[in-house]
């Protein structure tokens, strides 16, 4: 606490001795001129209500608030079966009513009224309010569950209690070919044997319920985690996180769905589908330049997404201003551009295909030129250098002539993400030729 | 005064929004600056800051949030700009540091060691420490400008303050080296 304390202050001291800085004039005039032509937006759903919100909670909560509405009043909490072997339905996405008093106390937990979204793990629900919230920023690859802290999982917690007695965790991960009862089996935690199969957000899983009130629940290619720790040392818990708590909890689980849309800003446009986990954002989506990636990587320090850009090569690739390179049509003109660049080393070539169109796989890694070349600027349209040692894999497909790379980077770091790429990638269906 | 500014803006007075905006572009250009380091994404991200200010006004409820309404497109335009640089580039190595260690990174007070430390923090931690250090805003006020919990701020403020620790433990062990983000900044 004390290193806290200083580090603050001096944190507080260095800014307070930043001179006072003033906005150029053109900032101010460019926003007002700007806002000549701008509209204001006049609607019911208007940005503010729901601005922390990603567009899945977006809808996710407009359909929450529109149920909760329906409810209010009829809404009774659903009790877990003795032991039938008939699933017990947990009604979703409505969040659930604030318990009566609303103040948390021994006999009364806060309502779970917050509403939190994981990027790592694509799933949203309503948590008690207050809590505070520790996000996942790496991928979760072992059948041995995080414990609090680690960072595979998100956690919602009380931080009003010592670290680690009270917490909400969610985590996920591929089924890899399992089926969801067979995940369930191999992961591992606190044995248990009191097992009731439930449904959360409409697909099927079990809650298991012994020190730690666990429920399992699986989509079609994916296992998910969301669980109550109570610490044996607050015996109290057991009373007030109990069962019928977490059942409101899980009542308000939602499964984010797979993305699909199209990347038009191609001579051929593409259809592609994003997984719902992780959750991935858009970085510049701009004229024959498309990024995905996922934030959940990039807030644990080690960005991870894919690029597709249509591409031309460079006459000088110590010089980002020099004049384009067109290269011959197809794949291989590009492998044959690219291992002319002394800067690069560039290994592991294979064949593979996009949407059925023959292309080229290799592994790229940008080495230090020295002072002509620190970093080799490889395609005419890249605005930036190749960086230094930093593991890329490109697919290169000829799109009706047009040389289109796909790179993926960050694999090394994200263990899970070339799966993923790989997913992405064999769901593009390239536009046909007019 | 300002709420009425405020409301006539919301009712789409532009000549009442440039008046809140000329009162508030110094404000959230600095914000900008120390959460972005980098002059012309904060310009950026200001201009952007007051477009949506304009754009979307009509549904600010409150006009006596408005100041912290403000804060929070600006954190988001923050976001974005600071998306659109980002790419593959690493903004931060997270390193584990050992005690001692710890003890001496809080005792630097070098402005150049914490510059550095800072800039290797990402855009979203270096917000929460630039609305509460720099800005003065107390926890509530930035859950409300935030629009988060109260405890997610003080947990994010502990992190931000964490991963500072360690980024300037990493400095002086010269074990990460440059990062990425510094190279290409």
């Amino acid at each position: 606490m004390t290193a806290n304390t200083n580090l603050e202050r001096h944190v507080a001291e260095h800014y307070a001795s930043e001179p006072q800085l003033r906005a150029p004039d053109r900032v101010l005039h460019v926003a007002l001129a700007t806002i000549e032509t701008t509209k204001q937006r006049r609607g019911p759903l208007a940005p503010w209500r729901f601005t922390y919100m990603n567009a899945y909670t977006k809808v996710a909560a407009a359909a929450a608030v529109a149920i909760a509405v329906a409810a209010i009043g009829l809404w009774q909490l659903p009790g877990i079966g003795s032991t039938g072997p008939s699933p017990t339905p947990i009604p979703s996405p409505t969040p659930p009513l604030p318990s009566p008093g609303g103040a948390p106390s021994a006999s009364q937990p806060p309502p779970p009224t917050g509403n939190f979204t994981s990027n790592m793990h694509g799933i949203q629900l309503f948590f008690p309010t207050g809590w505070a919230i520790t996000e996942a920023t790496t991928s979760w690859t072992e059948s041995e569950l995080p414990g609090f802290g680690d960072t595979p999982a998100d956690f919602i917690y009380d931080d009003g209690l010592p670290a680690g007695h009270l917490f909400l965790e969610i985590a996920s991960q591929p089924l890899a070919g399992a089926s969801g009862p067979e995940w369930s089996d191999s992961i591992v935690d606190e044995p248990c044997e009191a097992s009731e199969p439930i449904t959360v957000d409409g697909v099927d899983g079990r809650l298991i319920a012994c020190t730690r009130l666990r429920a399992m629940f699986w989509s079609e290619d994916r296992g998910f985690v969301v669980l109550i720790h109570r610490s044996p040392d607050e015996a109290w818990l057991d009373d007030v996180y109990d069962v019928a708590w977490f059942q409101e909890v899980l009542a308000t689980v939602q499964i984010l769905p797979p993305v699909v849309g199209t990347a038009d800003m191609f001579v051929r446009p593409f259809d592609y589908v994003l997984p719902g986990a992780p959750v991935f954002d858009f970085g510049a989506t701009e004229e024959r330049y498309w990024e995905v990636r996922v934030p959940a990587y990039n807030d644990g320090g080690h960005p991870g997404g894919l690029i597709v850009q249509a591409i031309d090569g460079l006459a000088d690739p110590c010089d980002g201003e020099s004049a384009a390179l067109p290269l011959d049509p197809g794949a291989d003109a590009v492998i044959e551009y690219l291992r002319t660049i002394p800067e690069l080393d560039v290994t592991d070539e294979s064949d593979t295909t996009v949407d059925g169109r023959p292309a080229k796989e290799i592994a790229v890694t940008a080495t230090a030129g020295g002072a002509d070349c620190p970093e080799p600027w490889v395609w005419a349209e890249a605005g930036e250098p190749f960086l230094t040692d930093l593991a890329l894999r490109l697919v290169v497909v000829d799109v009706d002539g047009e040389h289109v790379v796909v790179t993926i980077y960050g694999e090394p770091e994200n263990p899970e993400l070339p799966s993923l790429a790989d997913a992405i990638i064999g769901s593009f269906q390239i536009a046909a030729t007019e | 005064m300002q709420t009425d500014l405020v409301d006539r803006a919301q009712h789409g007075d532009r000549e009442a929004f440039g008046v809140l905006a000329g009162g508030a572009v110094d404000r959230l250009y600095a914000t900008a600056r120390h959460i972005l380091r980098d002059a012309e994404l904060a310009e950026d991200a200001t201009q952007e800051a007051l477009v949506r200010a304009w754009r979307d006004l009509p549904a600010l409820r409150d006009a006596e949030r408005f100041d912290a309404w403000l804060y929070r497109l600006l954190v988001n335009a923050c976001n974005d700009v600071g998306r659109r640089r980002r790419r593959w580039r690493a903004e931060i190595t997270v390193v584990s540091t050992e005690p001692s260690e710890l003890d001496r990174a809080t005792e630097l007070a070098d402005r150049d060691e914490l510059e550095r430390g800072l800039r290797r923090l990402t855009d979203a931690q270096r917000s929460v420490l630039v609305l509460n250090f720099y800005r003065g805003l107390s926890p509530t006020e930035m859950a409300d400008a935030l629009d988060i919990p109260v405890g997610t701020v003080k947990s994010r403020l502990h992190y931000a303050i964490d991963a500072l620790r360690a980024a300037l433990a990493a400095d002086e062990r010269s074990v990460t080296g440059t990062t990425q983000g510094e190279r290409t900044a």
